[in-house]
């Protein structure tokens, strides 16, 4: 277990630090001129030179990428183009909104959609089972900004019934909490059907299972049998899917919070590229990576732990 | 694994695949709308009743009408041509780029799993680092350097789609490389080469189709996403994300444009992943139920 720990997290350290390395080498990787890119064909060649030099464009590429990485460690992530504040703090304003939003989503789907496919699985083949696998196929197939925009339409701009815009305040616990209900659930519906039918197919195989029989056969609780017994062996492949879903989340957390004109990661990353603030894309981009993969090294490390039959040097498919 | 009998299987009994496939609700359904989705795009220039950039100043924003089945948008143009036209666009990304991802990936995942040792290695690790990235947060980094194109989204949908199936078919080339029958033709002669290509090869061209198949919808998603934001296809182009980017900025005023957008996106996904998944159930039994995230 300490080995596999150590390895996983020495995976973790070189994606990163291979993270850092491609967004710092990224201007450079790219055909054309950044600098042209991001002020357009228009800009005054003094504009051009100022911007220049504060990306430090000016010096050898091998300094600029090691400037970067070595900033980036320590925190530092550059100054915003427009108005020179640190990038690290812009992103620590917005963070703490993107992070409740994926959290809370996370939390829908898994609220939702675990008691629904502990039903479909212990019910199967009834029509409420058919139903719930339809169902799910769609979740998982209808993108998040097609859920968040047809949500803002029924339920924020028809019906009026809850807030479409902004997160309200945080010190008024029961409005930010209203605010985000729109938004959790958009991005939470795809994430609702995908762990349904996973918890349906794995609780399925669980319920096959011997021991299963024998609790039957001692006569203990269906309840008892279906969440405690079976469900604790189910839930192991959903546990592994968790990491990845919190990435996506993140990702999806872009099209929520400009639908809902929320600030958070995302839109703040969306409108540094509307400004062309590379900076800010790029710091954002990092953070991004960073929350992903330590979701995925937590979700990795947990499932270790909840089934030890897993071989730490086992082959990664 | 599963591939000799599939490969051949699925070449001689393509026509009986069809009549198992349209015998299952899902799959007749995914068919109907792949195919609709298909004559659409063939067919746009026939079938739409105005042109994509057809404008009708007069009748700006209206609700669904008999001259304008779906409504019209806030240049009066005709939503549903507009939607007809957007198949093009939506197929001309998402075709392109998932061939693409899939054509990369195959040669990376082949030299990874045939040759292993550090090959195999750096492959590994770059494909992980290109997955420690969710596919929009990617999207978004490189497109803020590239500009916004329909070029430049087939790339990055190439750049994050491709480590997928380097994985699969580096697994697949693992789990084939030391079978009985490579061994044989190994033992008597056969090159490098000619295990790769002639015996290997076919026996992974089956999880790599579905797999295709099955990507062809996050692809449409990712492109029509990143239309939307303003980073894929810039208007005028009929990209759905367009359509919906377009119809969100007067959502207040008319609805339509964003509802229909979001029907078309909706069942097109919907439709190619109840295809490709009764296509998989079909094809290979094994990988039943078992889906990407």
């Amino acid at each position: 277990m300490f080995l596999y720990v150590l390895k996983r997290l020495g995976m973790s350290i070189v994606v990163l630090l291979l993270s850092l390395l491609l967004l710092a080498s990224m201007v450079h990787l790219i055909p054309g001129d950044p600098v042209k890119t991001i002020l357009g064909p228009r800009a005054s060649p003094a504009l051009s030179e100022r911007v220049r030099a504060e990306m430090g464009l000016d010096k050898p590429i091998p300094v600029q990428v090691g400037e970067f990485i070595i900033n980036g460690l320590q925190g530092d992530l550059g100054r915003d183009f427009a108005t020179g504040q640190p990038v690290i703090r812009l992103i620590g304003f917005a963070l703490p909104h993107t992070i409740l939003l994926a959290l809370s989503s996370l939390g829908l789907a898994i609220l939702i959609g675990v008691p629904l496919g502990v039903y479909s699985a212990t019910h199967p083949n009834t029509w409420i089972d058919r139903l719930t696998g339809l169902l799910s196929v769609w979740c998982i197939t209808l993108p998040s900004y097609v859920a968040g925009l047809l949500l803002l339409l029924i339920f924020g701009v028809a019906l009026n019934w809850l807030p479409a815009i902004g997160t309200g305040q945080l010190s008024d616990p029961a409005d930010y909490l209203r605010h985000l209900i729109l938004p959790a659930t958009a991005l939470a519906i795809t994430w609702i059907g995908y762990l349904a039918r996973l918890v349906r197919a794995s609780l399925l195989e669980v319920l096959g299972a011997n021991f299963i029989r024998t609790a039957f056969a001692y006569g203990l609780g269906e309840r008892l049998i279906y969440y405690k017994y079976a469900l604790k062996n189910a839930i192991v492949p959903t546990v592994a899917v968790l990491g990845v879903g919190m990435g996506n989340l993140l990702g999806g957390a872009i099209f929520t919070e400009v639908i809902f004109t929320r600030p958070g990661l995302g839109r703040l990353m969306y409108d540094a590229i509307s400004d062309r603030n590379y900076p800010i894309v790029r710091g954002g981009v990092l953070v991004t990576v960073m929350l992903f993969v330590f979701a995925n090294l937590l979700a990795d490390l947990s499932y270790h732990y909840l089934d030890p039959r897993i071989q730490a040097g086992e082959e990664r498919g | 694994m599963n591939g000799p009998v599939i490969a051949g299987r699925a070449r001689r009994n393509g026509l009986a695949l069809l009549r198992s496939l349209v015998r299952k609700p899902a799959g007749l359904f995914g068919l109907l709308i792949v195919a609709a989705l298909l004559t659409a795009a063939l067919g746009a220039d026939w079938v739409a009743p105005y042109g994509e950039a057809q404008q009708d100043i007069a009748h700006r924003l209206e609700a669904p009408s008999i001259r304008h089945l779906l409504g019209t948008d806030h240049l009066g143009r005709d939503v549903l041509s507009r939607l007809i036209y957007g198949t093009r666009v939506a197929l001309g990304a998402a075709v392109p780029a998932v061939l693409g991802a899939a054509l990369i990936g195959l040669v990376l995942g082949m030299l990874a799993g045939y040759l292993g040792g550090w090959v195999d290695n750096v492959v590994l690790v770059v494909m992980d680092t290109i997955q420690s990235y969710p596919t929009v947060i990617l999207a978004l980094a490189l497109l803020a350097l590239l500009g916004p194109s329909l070029q430049n989204v087939i790339v990055v949908i190439v750049v994050g789609f491709t480590p997928g199936y380097a994985r699969v078919v580096r697994a697949q080339v693992l789990a084939i490389k030391h079978s009985p029958f490579v061994e044989v033709e190994r033992a008597l002669g056969a090159s490098d080469l000619r295990l790769t290509l002639i015996h290997i090869l076919p026996n992974i061209l089956a999880p790599l189709l579905i797999l295709l198949a099955m990507d062809l919808p996050s692809a449409i998603t990712t492109e029509a996403g990143l239309s939307f934001l303003g980073l894929g296809v810039r208007p005028p182009t009929p990209s759905w994300g367009v359509t919906l980017s377009e119809g969100f900025a007067k959502l207040r005023t008319s609805p339509w444009p964003v509802v229909f957008a979001g029907l078309a996106l909706g069942s097109t996904t919907l439709g190619f992943t109840l295809f490709s998944e009764t296509l998989r159930d079909l094809l290979d039994p094994k990988l039943a139920g078992t889906r990407r995230a």
